[in-house]
């Protein structure tokens, strides 16, 4: 009994703190995992005006681009002051036979390449999002005005029907001339003519008038020549706002051969190598800028693509894809490529366009290219 | 045998308690997952018909960076109107155009249009009500103001003496209208009589500004300080500073100038009678 009754104890008791336990978690959790912004959130007071300028550098970003958001909150933040175009959301884009792209959701960049064994390899790009919030306006129109001068109107008429009702009444005296005619074919005519009928006609040609009316928004060695100098660093970061707020879970993850790559060069920013060790090992790296990040409706922004050969082999059939967002229109005729390529756009479900680059020729080995085009912020 | 038998019987105790355990873990994650969604920025207990002030307070009242905040809003009014704002309980010289300013969150500013296109002499006092804030790059905060646009239509219905509501939001990117937004131009919805203008603005985006307009009119001893919902503080956006000022400039404090009633910022620089 004595052990039985220990055991429900300590269930008992155990249960409780784990309920207590399991509340406590879900007040303190957090709808975003903390990021390592935490010097900002520190530093910066209820009012934006009062961001010290240092508090922003002191997280190595440019003031520029810098938005305040609270702790534990990843950017950007909020999100719909931001139209984003780069990296691959959601499932990951995958390349099927005959190159057909499968997963290449709105937003998405991305390139795919075949390699000297055979294999369709797709590489993604750092995400680029630039602060244009868009305004609209819901309308409702009440007349409640109108709707009591409608009730007014009616009492007021209400005396005026009741008038040409009593008027009506005395309408009714024709039964007057039928007896006054009566009279006159009944009894001798001389003797009416001369007492009442005049009168009585008199009165009938006053009644007969009443009536009542109613009324109602590139000067990088790395897009240069693909030379990532790390001076450029800051300036870069400038430009791809989103990648400084990447945390590792959420960036790139690559896979190369089925060997999880390691980071060679950089791991919180856009221009970050991947590299694993093996004798054949192909790699393409791409990166994308934008030319602000803001810009109002109707502002132009431009975009710049970097790809670099980062294997050790040649790559072929390189294509570079963009599915851009709604709110970015593609400026005709605006896109250029540094590399022979055939460009192609589609409709997307956005009603935006696809942009599609195919490289004519391989890309030997740390050889790249850049591509540019614009867009108007709608 | 009969030590075996017990522990057995609350081995089946605790298989039970297990049971309760994992159910009542199930509860409290769907009730962990139920107040993690209200606490998102929609307005499920407000309606767009609520008393002017209601919807702004309760927005205060969650706290975060929106209270003493001023949040640059443009008032756009059609070619030739003019606007007047209040200051110290009487409203300043009218300016014709658009007109920018600070105004705080939960606040309710009264505003009078003059020179209304084919209602010569007709005035008109709408009202503008911030409910949210917007968080440009520090520095261009100015270049970023909330448009409040007053139409000619908006007008007309008010002077015909009907009551019009227009609640401004920021569109959800990732639901957005593919339409090109020219210069000057806002993406505006009506909807019917029985339709809750913040409901549907609230599925379009995120509602920031309420604004209201009828055929109220002040008494004929002046507008009262009830009429003018006590004078609210607000900050007149300097119309010297440009944006590429601001944006070379991230600190633009000395760009506003305050204007509204002292006890309200304890700024007294272009407090008026207050």
């Amino acid at each position: 009994m004595m052990v039985e009754s220990r055991l429900e104890a300590t269930w008992r008791v155990g249960v409780i703190l784990l309920g207590m336990l399991i509340l406590c978690s879900c007040r303190s959790m957090s709808p975003v995992p903390p990021d390592n912004d935490g010097l900002i959130s520190a530093t910066v007071s209820s009012d934006v005006a009062d961001l010290p300028p240092t508090a922003a550098t002191a997280n190595g970003f440019p003031p520029q681009c810098q938005t305040w958001r609270p702790p534990g909150i990843a950017g950007p933040w909020p999100q719909d002051e931001y139209i984003c175009d780069g990296g691959d959301r959601d499932r990951p884009v995958k390349i099927g036979a005959d190159w057909i792209v499968k997963g290449l959701h709105m937003e998405d960049t991305i390139a795919h390449y075949d390699t000297l064994e055979g294999e369709t390899m797709v590489a993604s790009s750092n995400r680029v999002c630039v602060y244009a919030p868009r305004f609209g306006s819901v309308r409702l129109v009440l007349g409640v005005d109108s709707f009591e001068g409608k009730d007014s109107l009616i009492q007021h008429n209400i005396p005026v029907k009741i008038a040409v009702e009593e008027e009506r009444l005395l309408a009714n005296t024709t039964l007057q001339q039928f007896q006054t005619i009566r009279a006159i074919g009944a009894k001798r005519p001389s003797t009416q003519q001369g007492n009442s009928p005049g009168l009585l006609l008199a009165n009938e040609v006053g009644i007969i008038e009443a009536e009542g009316g109613f009324k109602p928004f590139e000067n990088f060695r790395i897009l240069r020549d693909g030379q990532y100098e790390l001076t450029e660093s800051l300036k870069l970061s400038e430009q791809t706002e989103a990648a400084t707020v990447w945390t590792l879970d959420k960036g790139v993850q690559v896979v190369i051969d089925g060997t999880p790559a390691e980071v060679a060069t950089g791991d919180a920013r856009a221009q970050a190598t991947f590299s694993v060790d093996h004798e054949s090992n192909p790699g393409l790296r791409i990166v994308k800028v934008a030319s602000a990040c803001a810009a109002k409706p109707g502002e132009i922004v431009e975009f710049t693509l970097r790809f670099d050969n980062v294997g050790n082999e040649p790559l072929g059939n390189v294509t570079i894809m963009d599915n851009l967002t709604t709110r970015l229109e593609y400026v005709e005729e605006s896109q250029t490529a540094s590399l022979q390529s055939k460009f192609i756009t589609q409709v997307n479900q956005g009603d935006s366009l696809i942009l599609r680059w195919e490289v004519l020729d391989p890309i030997a080995a740390g050889d790249g290219g850049t591509v540019r085009f614009k867009c108007r912020v709608r | 045998m009969v030590p075996t038998f017990r522990f057995t019987a609350v081995t089946d105790r605790c298989r039970r308690s297990y049971l309760i355990c994992g159910l009542f873990v199930a509860l409290v994650n769907c009730i962990c997952f139920v107040s993690t969604s209200e606490a998102q920025q929609v307005h499920y207990r407000h309606r767009g018909d609520m008393p002017p002030g209601a919807i702004g307070q309760w927005q205060l009242q969650r706290g975060g960076p929106l209270p003493g905040y001023f949040q640059p809003t443009e008032i756009i009014v059609p070619t030739g109107s003019k606007v007047s704002l209040v200051s110290g309980f009487h409203f300043d010289e009218a300016e014709q155009g658009s007109r920018c300013a600070g105004f705080l969150i939960g606040k309710i500013y009264r505003l009078k249009v003059t020179h209304i296109p084919l209602y010569p002499g007709v005035e008109i006092f709408p009202t503008i009500e911030l409910i949210d804030r917007i968080y440009p790059p520090p520095g261009r905060i100015l270049e970023f103001p909330v448009p409040i646009q007053i139409t000619a239509n908006d007008l007309k219905e008010a002077v015909r003496g009907r009551m019009v509501t227009r609640v401004i939001y920021i569109e959800d990117p990732g639901h957005a209208i593919p339409a090109r937004q020219q210069p000057g131009q806002q993406l505006a919805f009506d909807v019917r009589q029985g339709e809750d203008p913040l409901k549907v603005a609230d599925s379009l985006g995120r509602p920031i500004a309420i604004l209201r307009l009828g055929a109220r009119v002040p008494g004929p001893l002046g507008p009262s300080p009830q009429f003018l919902y006590g004078s609210p503080a607000w900050k007149q956006i300097s119309l010297s500073v440009n944006a590429n000022d601001a944006a070379s400039k991230p600190d633009f404090s000395g760009a506003i100038l305050m204007a509204g009633p002292q006890q309200e910022t304890g700024v007294t620089e272009g407090a008026d009678d207050g």
